[in-house]
């Protein structure tokens, strides 16, 4: 899993431009799906077969492969770039961050006007450094309207955790392709890797459209509450998947959450139960499609969500496959 | 003149009656089918048997307005918005209240009357009201109901070089360059949406795309430029004059890619000035029309307007020339087959 998680945590994907990403899913899910393509909005989908032939039920499993970036919105005489923020971003976190083009593949670094207090800055006193010394230099590496994320990657703290910048989601991500090599079910199972997340789920909201299945589960990342005065929340780090009962875009309804519970006992792994009001996922989205589709989740717990340095346990990221195989095949 | 009928018509989000009869008037002859939904959008359907693919392009006729919602003792208007509009700009302006387009004024305590902690605040709401020159609330309720609507009260004029001003030129500029286009003939299936409720959240585009179920959409607007004095270049969003604005991102949409370059490169190709519209705040109907159904290829492309959401908004002449240019080569592109998805 760790060396799955590299690999989907290295290419960039800005909201609306998830192309370096979605090329190294396509691959990865290719062997293992009897269909898969994308939509106008940047979906990528994975389509396998359900054992029941062509009556088979369907159910469409999301894992976002955005992340949150910055985008080109003017670029002046000395080839600085002046940006804004694509999904949940604060000015006042990014001065020195690093950042790369998900177009070009160019660096740049994040810096910000002299004489504005912390508190005070915003998107306006930001600007992006690449290296450029003129406009036209610059415009080789990056155009208004292209986006960058962080540039951080990958790397390990210890045998079992793992940090990076992008692991929400592509930690998810990594869950649902593995998934989808693993499972046996009787459904057709729909791997949705969902574009546009960040900026409100849009993604989700087609997919849920297109493919109306009978049920839905999304597979995201979600902050625990286990550090020194953190935020009050149920999940801890290490104590095994998170099952979704309420985030801020839905509440799961008993019976869906009843299903995982028992997929967890199968698969005799630990859970715990997420209940995280600040955290947006593409649940709600799905949930709301046509007439409405029963949906839940499952999490890997992560500390420092929203940061560029998330921390997951790799246990808890196997057992997370472990639970969400074992529900795949004793659907029926 | 068509910019001057749109902008001095009147319509309030939710009551544009007057601006689609006016716009009813002008197409009715240019399409195989034209019909209102349930919530009030006009819709023009050309070329339905054409093969190739089917695009809608919408406009909304809505503006931001006022609703009267309670008659003082002395006769005077308390109002609401319908739509954004900042409270500041709205002291001393004229406008045009109910269905007979009463003149009024909005008013306020004077200057020399405000306490000082009133004095150093923006006017609020409930220190405005609209004087429509009854000397009692009787003599009001003759002219005026509760829930009636009011708008701005310009007229339209062309001045400076190439200039013009008016209320409404978001989105009615949008609504006179669909209305241009609707006259020129396309070999593809072509849908005019005039939408309604823009301003109060997109709701009219949503159902449109819905029921057309087009391959691909573009939203006409009028969008904001803030390239006035004093303001750095990537405070501007937009240029006034230097041609439509392309979206990449707002508040509710990033725009196709590929489809936004292709409407660059047309533009590049027939030498037709186009900008990048160099902001992601705002929104407009591509953000319900492009999650409708399984996905829509959608791009906005927007003229320039100086002051919008107040009662004086300034476009180019030129950069709405250069519009109707420009969505004319974008959908001949389409027609000869330059874009695909």
């Amino acid at each position: 899993m760790k060396e799955l998680i590299r690999q989907l945590t290295i290419p960039s994907g800005p909201p609306g431009y998830e192309t370096p990403v979605r090329e190294v899913i396509h691959t990865l899910v290719q062997p293992h799906a009897d269909d898969v393509y994308d939509d106008a909005l940047g979906n990528l989908y994975a389509v396998k077969q359900g054992a029941a032939g062509p009556s088979a039920r369907t159910i469409l499993l999301a894992a976002h492969m955005d992340e949150p970036a910055l985008s080109v919105i003017d670029i002046d005489d000395k080839g600085f770039l002046r940006v804004a923020p694509l999904g949940p971003l604060r000015a006042s976190t990014l001065v020195g961050a690093r950042v790369v083009f998900a177009k070009t593949g160019r660096r740049g670094i994040v810096g910000a006007e002299h004489g504005v207090a912390q508190k005070d800055l915003d998107f306006s006193h930001l600007f992006v450094d690449i290296g450029a010394a003129t406009l036209d230099d610059a415009g080789q590496y990056a155009r208004i309207g292209d986006a960058a994320a962080f540039s951080y990657g990958f790397d390990e703290i210890g045998a079992d955790l793992i940090v990076g910048h992008a692991l929400d989601n592509r930690v998810g991500c990594a869950v649902l392709v593995e998934a989808l090599r693993r499972a046996h079910s009787a459904y057709t199972i729909v791997a949705v890797f969902s574009a546009q997340q960040e900026v409100g789920s849009r993604g989700a909201r087609v997919a849920g459209h297109r493919i109306h299945p009978d049920a839905a589960l999304v597979l995201d990342v979600s902050p625990v509450g286990d550090t020194p005065k953190s935020e009050r929340l149920a999940l801890t780090l290490g104590g095994g998947p998170g099952i979704k009962a309420l985030d801020a875009t839905m509440v799961v309804a008993p019976k869906v959450r009843e299903m995982l519970v028992a997929a967890a006992r199968i698969a005799d792994v630990p859970y715990q139960i997420e209940v995280s009001p600040g955290t947006a996922s593409d649940a709600g989205a799905l949930f709301l499609s046509r007439e409405g589709i029963p949906t839940g989740g499952i999490v890997v717990p992560a500390r420092y969500v929203g940061t560029p340095s998330q921390m997951v346990h790799l246990r808890d990221v196997e057992q997370t496959v472990a639970l969400l195989t074992a529900y795949l095949g004793q659907l029926q | 003149m068509l910019l001057k009928r749109l902008t001095e018509a009147s319509g309030p989000s939710g009551f544009e009656s007057e601006v689609r009869q006016l716009i009813y008037e002008e197409i009715r002859g240019c399409a195989d089918r034209v019909y209102t939904d349930a919530l009030g959008t006009l819709i023009a359907e050309t070329n339905r048997e054409a093969k190739g693919p089917k695009v809608l392009l919408t406009a909304h006729m809505d503006e931001v307005s006022f609703m009267i919602v309670a008659i003082e003792e002395q006769g005077l208007l308390r109002f609401r918005p319908i739509g954004g509009v900042d409270p500041r700009i709205l002291v001393a302006k004229p406008v045009r209240v109910g269905a007979k387009g009463l003149i009024g004024v909005i008013g306020s305590k004077a200057v020399h009357l405000q306490k000082r902690e009133e004095r150093e605040q923006p006017l609020s709401l409930d220190q405005l009201f609209i004087d429509i020159g009854a000397s009692s609330r009787t003599q009001a309720e003759s002219y005026v109901e509760p829930g009636d609507l009011a708008v701005f009260a310009t007229e339209y004029e062309e001045i400076g070089e190439r200039r013009a001003k008016a209320k409404s030129f978001d989105d009615r500029v949008g609504c006179a360059v669909l209305v241009e286009t609707i006259k020129k003939s396309f070999a593809l299936p072509v849908i005019y949406a005039f939408t309604v409720q823009e301003e109060t959240g997109l709701r009219g585009a949503g159902p449109v795309a819905y029921r057309t179920e087009p391959d691909f959409a573009i939203a006409i607007e009028g969008t904001v430029c803030l390239d006035v004095a004093d303001t750095p270049s990537h405070g501007q969003a937009t240029v006034q004059g230097a041609g439509p604005a392309v979206s990449v991102v707002d508040a509710r949409t990033i725009a196709h890619t590929a489809f936004r370059e292709h409407i660059v490169r047309v533009g590049e190709e027939q030498g037709i000035p186009v900008q990048l519209r160099r902001t992601v705040s705002g929104a407009n109907d591509v953000g319900a029309i492009h999650l409708s159904g399984t996905g829509v290829v959608s791009a906005a492309i927007s003229i320039p307007t100086r002051y919008i959401h107040a009662p004086a908004q300034i476009i180019s002449l030129d950069d709405y020339e250069n519009t109707i240019r420009l969505l004319e080569a974008v959908l001949r592109s389409i027609e000869q087959g330059g874009f695909s998805v």
